[in-house]
């Protein structure tokens, strides 16, 4: 791949890394429940910010903070979703109903 | 009518930030008075007085050791506090409840990742005086991952281990160490937390105090933690 083609990628890349974080930072803002919330809020950093640290690894090329970069992927491809995942079974355990379009059942 | 407060309050506060920011400095100029003080003592310095290359790391353990000295000393008073007001409400009187079990996801990720987490503690900690980092960082970092294993595990085996021998004493492992270090300034340089004189002799005290700041800031972390996760369920 020539340098501008693998710079344009790396760029889309980070575009659309800013695009997952800019859709979860409004369904945390304007989504009614919690479970809502957290559903828009787990799509920022395990894709929104794997999208973006593959784009900086494409930039920064064959380098000795390529393999950091590669490291951070993995640790947040493992750490996020987890905590994801136990925020929802804690909130599941403690009694969250999910909401639901019923009368009687308004958002928090 | 809040909103309007609101709108005043941040209008005078914005006022009076912008009012001092104004009268800051250029950045970067040479002969304003905090450069002229101390600072180019320190630059000149720092490297061979305080047994390190990092110069923020001189400042903190050697010429400003007694500040530290403080913090540390704040951190552990903190801790005193927060188990004094625990036990003035006696011993538990309900049975502890029910626990949701951790998920065999969570369970396995942290077992997992305890490693990098531990390694990555004790890095920030020994690497401090030299890289970015330090003591207080890296024991913050190594608190976090017992507070994740008390979780994980459950806060009685954690309070099992660290309420035993020598682990207890971890706690004031920090304000211990800066006292040692003040007298063997004073009894052995001549004047308090000098560090001593052959410059391996100051990255090794330099070390030391950085290993007593970590492990005893993640003792009184993990310390608060239990002492408040007990508080909840009473």
């Amino acid at each position: 791949m020539t340098g501008l083609a693998l710079t344009a990628v790396a760029g889309l890349l980070i575009v659309a890394g800013c695009g997952f974080f800019l859709a979860g930072t409004i369904g945390l803002l304007r989504l009614p429940d919690f479970y809502c919330r957290l559903h828009a809020t787990t799509k920022c950093d395990p894709i929104g910010a794997v999208l973006i640290l593959t784009g900086a690894a494409l930039l920064s090329g064959p380098e000795i903070s390529t393999i950091r970069i590669l490291a951070l992927i993995a640790l947040i491809v493992i750490t996020s979703p987890t905590a994801g995942h136990a925020l929802a079974r804690a909130g599941w355990h403690a009694g969250h109903v999910p909401w639901t379009r019923e009368p009687g059942n308004e958002p928090e | 009518m809040r909103s309007a407060l609101a709108l005043v309050l941040v209008v005078v506060l914005a006022a009076l930030m912008m009012a001092g920011v104004s009268q800051l400095p250029p950045p970067g100029e040479a002969d304003q008075a905090v450069h002229r003080h101390v600072a180019a003592n320190y630059l000149a310095d720092g490297v061979e007085e305080g047994g390190t290359g990092n110069r923020v790391t001189a400042v903190l353990l050697d010429y400003r050791a007694l500040d530290t000295y403080g913090e540390v000393v704040v951190i552990f008073a903190a801790l005193i506090a927060v188990l004094l007001v625990r036990s003035a409400g006696g011993p538990r009187t309900q049975p502890p409840p029910r626990r949701v079990p951790v998920s065999p996801v969570v369970d396995q990720v942290i077992r997992l990742m305890t490693p990098f987490i531990a390694l990555f503690a004790l890095f920030m900690i020994i690497e401090g005086h030299v890289l970015p980092g330090g003591g207080f960082q890296g024991g913050v970092v190594l608190g976090a991952l017992m507070i994740l294993l008390s979780l994980a595990l459950g806060p009685d085996r954690l309070r099992g281990a660290l309420h035993t021998g020598a682990l207890f004493w971890l706690r004031a492992v920090a304000p211990l160490a800066f006292t040692v270090s003040a007298l063997a300034g004073l009894g052995l340089v001549g004047w308090w937390f000098a560090l001593p004189e052959p410059g391996w002799m100051r990255e090794f005290a330099l070390v030391l105090l950085e290993l007593a700041i970590g492990f005893g800031g993640a003792a009184a972390l993990t310390g608060f933690f239990l002492s408040l996760e007990e508080d909840i369920h009473r």
